[in-house]
This record gives structure tokens, C-alpha cells and sequence, in this order.
């Protein structure tokens, strides 16, 4: 692969650990805004094509927002009924949560993503008021890897990307997005569930998870 | 320009280049996405110590919290403490899974769904702490406008005194009249105090009605008791229909009938005078109305006793020598157990306390101590409010001991729902709901009734529990944990000792302490003056009259004391009509009350066929109230409740361990699991409290067990007057509850 052609291909990842993190953050007008004027697509569309994840996905998320035709202000609502429903406090089946430790693999022992950071040299920044494994915080984390590994052009970050999908991302992802397929009442998350899950099995390719 | 920044625009750039314009929608997202920095902070496992205070009870163990990398991970009590003793029960250790709980309130939420109910989704959306603010203060400014500030009632921990004063609400309504309020009452009615430190690690005698310290595990009072047993130095026995945790350890366990404990004391006071086995010397000096009581208890002889509560005459007349002889003896009290549960309550407390006077039990190491709480510096606001009226929608008012003062007191949390929907003596129209759950309340469905008819409810929590359901604004505190204070405690304050806290961990999520909220809320509605100071700032202030700084109590350990001395108090200075200890309680009398323990006929009921039972409740020793179900340790030892019925009642009715049972009352009915024993009487049932749940935002809590609160009364307004008791308790297990299969 040229460098060019790796650098685009690191760069769509960086972008789509960022776009997760937007979209399990607390719904936001900027959000709604990209959903109605077609730039979360696009975006989407992009990212998903550098990355060779099937875009089939996008013709359900373009009817979805096509069939939705509200206004924004009650997009927005809906949204955050939604969200805080699935991922704050839930009702009434009980939250599907974005914390790892919730949807964590049984049969292995829970690995503390602050093991990882130590591992990296890194740390939460004070403004983080959540928990330390909540998947907005593990996504940044893997997009913060992503850009040490092009600014210091160390191998090592690769390494350690590799180790938290295998080692953490993986013990609890499957079992998060299948809960929010199940759980969601609206199609948006269900369809950003599965973008997740295709997205972390390319990962998986990416990475050389054995 | 800072590394960070370089490398940030030279990525970009290339992002630009490569992947298009699309992806800079992403990069430039106006959430905060870059959540990390470079850091040797987590290098090597780094511990760290603080010390705190226990919120979970009022009793406020000290403990030394241990962090490693900035998680909490250990919670231990610190062995210079009275409360604690190096040690914390099972809830204080648990501390940390409220802290970490995953369903716990983390953001302001706003009701979207105006429908309310028992299982109805609220459809909560979360908002930012500015418009809930802003909110809070319109809601409550609309029903000030319209109806005037009492309109706004405060219900629960009596933290809502500023807000309160400043809109002109008397309206504070705690629900102590369901828990301690008998104790309160008949000890400021004996001796101006309103309550006393049963010293049993050192007691020569332990005489308890209930008291069940190994069941509730109140941690000083249940560790000094089994250091008691350990040294093999006192007698405990114990007057209980069931054989409790503590009846199972004691020396002697009587298992009296319910509401006869009132006739087994008022003989045994009968026996010891009878037989000159008082102490006079104390008497004469320190108590005042002896005379009067002689004549009082010459009826109550223990065969009268003996008919009516099952305990033998001889008995009776054993324990009361044995009490009269012990060097020290000691007659533990506190709430919900028989003292105030039934009619006779508060002459049963006032029973209590007498018989420890004519026997010289008080302010000595075994017997009762009064409290020697620090007596911090208050700090005071600018302004004072002035009530709109003295005349409260619960009528506390109208029982002086009960509320001395307006928002000087207790109150009656029994009839709030009743209040609510009569809208009398006035309409409420609006609520604050502080620290206090549905389950307090007996019969909640009646009080979730009266909830939505309010026009609006904030409800101030940590957990989404049954109230968090029910109100139209949620507002998230934070934990004990995640915040710094000072407390004086006054539990087991043998001496005076301070406990400091510091915050363990910054609030999490959104949360905050209950005086930011309510800054907030007042600051919204231009009440800023009257705000009491609070935080950090007001530490050193509060510390003033001990000449220490809050930090130095931090490198003590968190824990200070001025002096490590017991010294007996001087029982002729108290706050009474006669300075002493009022075994004729002259404030009793000034207000029209029985100013002497006295039995009555009317206030004995009974099961009337097998199927019919005596209802009993307790809590379990791993949880308080109905607010630690969902804590994770705890809810793996003890997850649901059932109730305890006799083996072989429950055979005569052809029910089996395990099968799920009906037990009705005149207020409801509840399915619930039996669990048969021997160790209670057949005539008598057990349903521990706090179970229950149908707030299905509690993940781990909801759908287990069975609300005790569902089958017990609740009274109106004119009920309660007309009761007429000092206290205005619930008395909420005076009935009688019927088990069937199903």
C-alpha cells in the first residue's frame, strides 16, 4: 500500500472513531443538523467506502431520516428521549448502558481500560466527569492511538490498538450492540448498531486480531 | 503555539487531503471529543488515603478511603472513632457500589410524558443544570404567585430550612413520625433532651424491647454490643415476638406478644418499687414526681402483665430484680421498634426512661449517656424569611412537643397525602422531595395519589427510584463520597469527636451537592440572601470554638478529639420544668397529655382466627430503608424478603417454606414468599422492609420481594388529632393482617 493510500486509510479510521463518539454522545442540534442536511451521510458514505464496509446499511438510515421529516426541534427531542432512555436511566427493560463493565463477557476478567492508558501514557482529561469505561471515552481512546501512531510514526500505538481491541473492545462490544439492536425503539440506533459492529469486524481485519 | 495544536492542524491537513471535506464535520464537532493528554499519571498504581464520614445512616463512622489510580476501591473504618471503631458494617463498605452504580441519576432529567403513575414511563430527557435551574425556579415562583409560598412543601431530610423561611412555607415535612418521633417526644418530655446513647458495650444488663442491633446492625451500638457478649460482661435479654439476630445471641428471649412489652415494664417499675429495690439517692436528687408515679403503676402487678403479654409473672418479677441489681443497666431505644409502632408507644418509651431513673441509670458508662455532639459554629444567611403562616398542611402545630417552634421540629409524614388531597387545611401545589423514597410512606399508593395532583414535583436524588418516577424534575446529588464535610455526630458521642471529610472523587457525571442545587434554585429566584453559607469556605469557621483548621484534622486521620474523657453531666441543670428528670413529666401535663405511662384496654387488639396474625417489621442488618437494594454487594447477600410465619401456624393453613403467600390488611394486600420457622410466635408475622421495588430504572432492586408499606395504614388529618398522641407517630403496626395461599 503507498503511504498516501495508508495515511487516507488511517485518517477514515481516526474520522470513524470520532463519529461514534459524536454519535454516543448526548444528542446535539449540530447532530440533528447533519442528519437533515444529509452531511452525517455523506460523511458516512465516505468513511465506509475508504474503509470497504458495505454502505447498504445507508439506503435504511436515508429512508429513516427521509420518512422522519420533522422539525428539527423535535428531532432533536425525540433524540434525546431516546438516548436518555437507552443509555441514561432506561424504562422499561433496564439500560442498555455504554459503560463496558455492564456488557462484559462473563467468562473473562474484567480489564480496566486505565491499565491501557497506563500502558500509553495517557489519561483522561479533568473535563471527563463519567466513568473511566464508557465507550465515548474507549473510542477516544483508540482515536487518541490513531493520531499518536501518525504523529510519532511508532509502532508501538498500532500495538496497543491492537491489544485493546483484542484484549477489551471485543469482550463487551458484540454483546453492547446486540443489547441496543434489541432495545432501541428507533431505527437510528438500531442502524448505528450494526455501522458499529461492521466497523469494529473491519477493525478486527485491520488490526491482525487473532 | 503548543505541540498539541501542531500536530492537531498538521493532521488535519492531511485529513483534509485525503479523506475530503467530510471528514472535518466530524474532526470540528462542537462536543468536546479529545478527552485524552499525554500523562505519566497512571505510571504505577498510585494509592492514595482520604478520610470521610459514612453517609448511608445518620450514624456518620469515620472511615479512611483508599484509591488506587483515582478509583475508589476500599472503604475502612477508622479505630479512633466512637462510631466506626475500625470496623464498617456491611452498608458502609458497600459505599463505594453507590458511588459506582450504573443506574444511579446523572443529569438533570425533564419529564416529557405528563401522564403519571405506578409503572408509568416518565420518558425522561436529560437537560443542562441552567435550564433545570430555570425551571425549578418558574415552577416554584408560578405556585408561590398563585397560592402563596406555603403552597411549596419540603418533603424529607430537614435540609430545606433556607428555602423554606425564604418563600414563607412552614412547610417542612420529615418522616420521622414513622420512625423515631416517640423517642424524640418522650425523651425531651423527661428530660429536655430528645434523645440518649444507650451505652451497651459497657452494661452490666441490657433490657431491650425489639432493639434489634445485630438485625439493623446500627454499627457502634451492634459492635458494642457483641464486644459486650465477647467480654462475657453483661446480661442481654431481649422481649421480642421473633427471635431476631439479636434474641438469638442473647442470654434470654422472651418472645413477648405484640404490644404487651407496655404491660411487662409498667410491672416490672410496679416490682421494683413494690420491693424497695430503687435507688433512692438518685431519686431524691436528680428526678422529680416519684410520689406521683407510686400510686400510678399500683394496679399493673405482673400477673396482670403476665395475661396480657404471655411473659410469666415470675418472669417478670426475675428481670425487674435483675435490672434493679446490676451495677449498670441500660434499656435501648431508638425507633420503629415497639416503642413506635403501636398505640401504647409513647407510654411504653416514657416507661422506659422511668424505670432507668428510679434505678440511677443515667450518665453513667452502661447506662444512658446524653450526647456530647461537637457544638459547631453555625453559620447564619443575610436575610431571614418570615412564614406566610404557622399553620401547616400536616397540623404539626397542633402538637407543641412535636414541633415546638415553626420549622423547629418533627412532623407528620403519615397524613401528607391526605393534606394533599383534601387540600386541607390549604392546596399544595408544589413539592421538593429530598432524600426521601415512596416506601417511607405507608400505603404509597394513596401518597403517589396525592403526587399527581401536585401541579409540580422536583425530586433531588441519587438513585431513579419510585419518586425519581414520579416527578416532573429530576435532579441528580451526588454521593457522600464525592463531596467534603464536617460533622459534631452525636449517635455513640460519648465524648465529643469530629469526623471531616474530603471528597473521595469528584462528582460524577453532572451530579452535585444538595447546597449547590439549591444555590442554584434560589439564586434562579432571587433568594441568594437567604442562603445559609456552606462548603469549604465555612470549614475553618465551623471549627472556630475548637481551636483547630479543617486540614489539620485531614493529616489527623480525619477524626479529632478535643478531649478523650468521659465525664457524667449534672442531672439537676436539665431543660425541664423541674431541671431533674421528669418521671411525672410536667410538659406532658401542661398540654393535656398523660404526664404518666398509663395502659389502656382500647389500644389491645388481637388475631381472631388462624389465619390472622399480628404484624411485625424489621429491616434486614445489610440494608437501610428501602434505599440500598440496588447496591450490587448487597443486593447478592440479601436480594428479596419474605415473611416469617410460625412452622406450625403455617401448617395449619397447609402453606410451605417457599410458597408464595397473600398477606391483606384493611389498606391492601402483598404476594410474597413464606419463610417458616420456629423462631417466632404463631400468632405473629415479619416482613422486613425495604423491598418491593417497581421502579424498573433500578436494575438490580426492582421486582424482588414485597413492599411492607403496601398493608399498613396510613391516617388522616382528624385520624391523627383525634388520636391526640404528643408524638403524632404513624403507629403503623397497629392492625392486624390476614395470610392466606393463593
Amino acid at each position: 500500500m503507498s503511504r498516501q493510500a495508508q495515511l487516507t486509510l488511517v485518517t477514515a479510521r481516526y474520522s470513524f472513531y470520532r463519529l461514534l463518539q459524536l454519535v454516543f454522545s448526548y444528542p446535539t442540534k449540530q447532530l440533528v443538523d447533519m442528519l437533515q442536511d444529509g452531511s452525517f451521510i455523506y460523511t458516512l458514505e465516505i468513511l465506509m467506502k475508504e474503509l470497504r464496509i458495505s454502505e447498504t446499511v445507508l439506503i435504511e438510515l436515508k429512508d429513516e431520516l427521509n420518512e422522519k421529516e420533522t422539525d428539527a426541534g423535535e428531532l432533536l427531542q425525540q433524540m434525546e428521549i431516546e438516548y436518555t432512555r437507552l443509555f441514561i436511566n432506561a424504562y422499561p427493560k433496564a439500560a442498555v448502558g455504554l459503560y463496558a463493565s455492564l456488557h462484559w463477557n462473563k467468562q473473562c476478567v474484567f480489564s480496566d481500560p486505565v491499565e491501557f492508558w497506563r500502558k500509553a501514557k495517557v489519561a483522561l482529561n479533568d473535563r471527563w466527569n463519567e466513568r473511566s469505561d464508557h465507550l465515548v471515552a474507549e473510542l477516544g481512546f483508540m482515536g487518541y492511538l490513531i493520531e499518536k501512531e501518525l504523529e510519532q510514526k511508532n509502532r508501538i500505538y498500532y500495538t496497543l490498538q491492537n491489544e485493546f481491541l483484542e484484549r477489551h473492545f471485543l469482550k463487551w462490544l458484540p454483546a453492547f450492540c446486540a443489547k441496543l439492536t434489541e432495545s432501541a425503539e428507533s431505527k437510528f440506533y438500531k442502524i448505528i448498531s450494526r455501522i458499529t459492529m461492521d466497523f469494529i469486524e473491519k477493525e478486527v481485519e485491520y488490526l491482525k486480531v487473532s | 503555539m503548543s505541540r498539541d495544536q501542531v500536530s492537531r492542524r498538521s493532521f488535519i491537513k492531511g485529513a483534509v487531503a485525503t479523506t475530503g471535506v467530510a471528514a472535518l464535520a466530524v474532526l470540528n464537532s462542537k462536543i468536546d471529543l479529545d478527552l485524552f493528554h499525554d500523562s505519566t499519571a497512571y505510571a504505577g498504581g498510585e494509592v492514595e488515603t482520604k478520610p470521610g464520614y459514612c453517609g448511608i445512616c445518620g450514624m456518620e463512622c469515620a472511615f479512611t478511603g483508599k484509591l488506587v489510580d483515582g478509583k475508589l476501591v476500599k472503604l475502612e473504618g477508622n479505630t479512633e472513632d466512637l462510631q466506626s471503631g475500625g470496623s464498617l458494617c456491611a452498608k458502609g463498605n458497600a459505599g463505594i457500589n453507590m458511588l459506582y452504580d450504573p443506574d444511579r441519576l446523572k443529569y438533570p432529567l425533564l419529564r416529557t410524558n405528563p401522564e403519571k403513575g405506578i409503572g408509568v414511563d416518565p420518558k425522561w430527557k436529560r437537560i443542562s443544570w441552567d435550564e433545570a435551574f430555570a425551571i425549578a425556579a418558574s415552577k416554584l415562583d408560578e405556585a408561590r404567585k398563585q397560592y402563596g409560598g406555603k403552597s411549596i412543601v419540603w418533603i424529607g431530610k430537614h435540609k430545606g430550612k433556607d428555602f423554606l423561611s425564604a418563600v414563607g412555607s412552614p412547610n417542612d415535612i420529615c418522616h420521622h413520625s414513622t420512625c423515631d418521633t416517640v423517642r424524640d417526644v418522650a425523651c425531651e418530655a423527661t428530660f429536655g433532651i430528645n434523645s440518649f446513647i444507650p451505652d451497651v458495650a459497657e452494661s452490666d444488663y441490657i433490657l431491650c424491647f425489639g432493639w434489634d442491633q445485630f438485625g439493623k446492625a446500627k454499627n457502634a451500638w451492634a459492635r458494642g454490643l457483641s464486644e459486650n457478649l465477647g467480654r462475657n460482661k453483661g446480661k442481654l435479654v431481649v422481649l421480642d415476638p421473633r427471635l431476631s439476630p439479636t434474641a438469638s445471641k442473647a442470654h434470654e428471649w422472651i418472645p413477648v406478644r405484640p404490644g404487651g412489652d407496655h404491660a411487662v415494664i409498667l410491672a416490672m417499675i410496679h416490682v421494683i418499687i413494690k420491693e424497695n429495690l430503687i435507688d433512692a439517692d438518685f431519686i431524691a436528687k436528680f428526678t422529680s414526681g416519684f410520689d406521683k408515679l407510686v400510686p400510678a403503676v399500683n394496679a399493673y402487678t405482673p400477673e396482670w402483665a403476665a395475661e396480657i403479654s404471655d411473659v410469666p409473672a415470675e418472669t417478670i418479677v426475675r428481670i425487674a430484680r435483675e435490672f434493679a441489681a446490676a451495677p449498670s443497666a441500660v434499656i435501648p431505644f431508638h425507633k420503629r421498634e415497639a416503642a413506635q409502632v403501636r398505640f401504647n408507644g409513647m407510654s411504653l418509651a416514657r416507661a422506659m426512661l422511668i424505670l432507668m431513673a428510679i434505678t440511677g441509670n443515667y450518665e453513667k458508662r452502661g447506662g444512658a449517656i446524653f450526647a456530647r455532639s461537637a457544638k459547631l459554629e453555625k453559620m447564619k444567611p443575610k436575610a431571614k424569611g418570615k412564614l406566610e403562616t404557622t399553620e401547616r398542611i400536616d397540623g404539626a402545630e397542633k402538637f407543641p412537643l412535636l414541633l415546638p417552634e415553626p420549622l423547629k421540629g418533627e412532623a407528620i409524614f403519615q397524613v401528607v397525602p391526605d393534606a394533599i388531597l383534601s387540600e386541607k387545611p390549604y392546596p399544595v401545589k408544589a413539592a421538593i422531595i429530598y432524600a426521601q423514597g415512596l416506601f417511607a410512606m405507608s400505603d404509597p399508593q394513596k401518597y403517589v395519589e396525592a403526587l399527581k395532583k401536585l401541579d409540580f414535583v422536583i425530586n433531588i436524588n441519587i438513585l431513579p427510584d419510585e419518586i425519581a418516577t414520579m416527578a416532573d424534575l429530576v435532579l441528580p446529588e451526588c454521593t457522600y463520597l464525592e463531596k467534603g464535610g464536617i460533622s459534631g455526630r452525636k449517635y455513640n458521642a460519648i465524648y465529643t469527636q469530629i469526623a471531616v471529610a474530603e471528597a473521595m472523587v469528584k462528582p460524577m457525571y453532572e451530579s452535585m451537592p444538595l447546597s449547590k442545587i439549591l444555590n442554584g434554585i434560589m439564586e434562579k429566584m432571587g433568594l441568594t440572601d437567604f442562603i445559609t453559607p456552606s462548603g469549604k469556605d465555612t470549614y475553618d469557621l465551623q471549627l472556630d470554638p475548637y481551636n483547630v483548621r479543617y486540614k489539620d484534622i485531614v493529616k489527623m486521620g480525619g477524626v479529632f478529639t478535643p478531649k478523650k474523657e468521659f465525664k457524667p453531666k449534672d442531672l439537676a441543670t436539665l431543660k425541664t420544668h423541674s431541671k431533674k428528670i421528669e418521671i411525672y413529666s410536667e410538659e406532658l401535663a401542661k398540654h393535656g397529655y398523660a404526664p404518666l405511662p398509663v395502659h389502656k384496654d382500647e389500644w389491645m387488639i388481637a388475631p381472631q382466627n388462624k389465619n390472622q396474625f399480628y404484624f411485625t417489621t424489621t429491616r434486614m442488618a445489610t440494608h437501610r430503608h428501602a434505599s440500598t437494594q440496588n447496591m450490587v454487594w448487597l443486593h447478592e447477600i440479601h436480594p428479596e424478603n419474605s415473611v416469617v410465619i410460625n412452622k406450625k401456624a403455617a401448617e395449619k393453613l397447609g402453606i410451605k417454606d417457599g410458597e408464595i403467600v397473600k398477606v391483606t390488611s384493611p389498606t391492601g394486600e402483598i404476594k410474597i414468599k413464606a419463610r417458616l420457622t420456629a423462631g417466632i410466635r404463631p400468632d405473629t408475622i415479619c416482613v422486613p422492609h425495604g423491598y418491593g421495588h417497581w421502579a424498573k430504572f433500578m436494575s438490580l432492586a426492582q421486582g424482588l420481594g414485597a413492599n411492607d408499606g403496601d398493608i399498613m395504614p396510613l391516617s388522616t388529618r382528624e385520624e391523627t388529632f383525634k388520636l391526640n398522641d404528643p408524638s403524632a407517630s404513624s403507629f403503623d403496626c397497629q392492625f392486624i393482617a390476614e395470610v392466606k395461599k393463593l
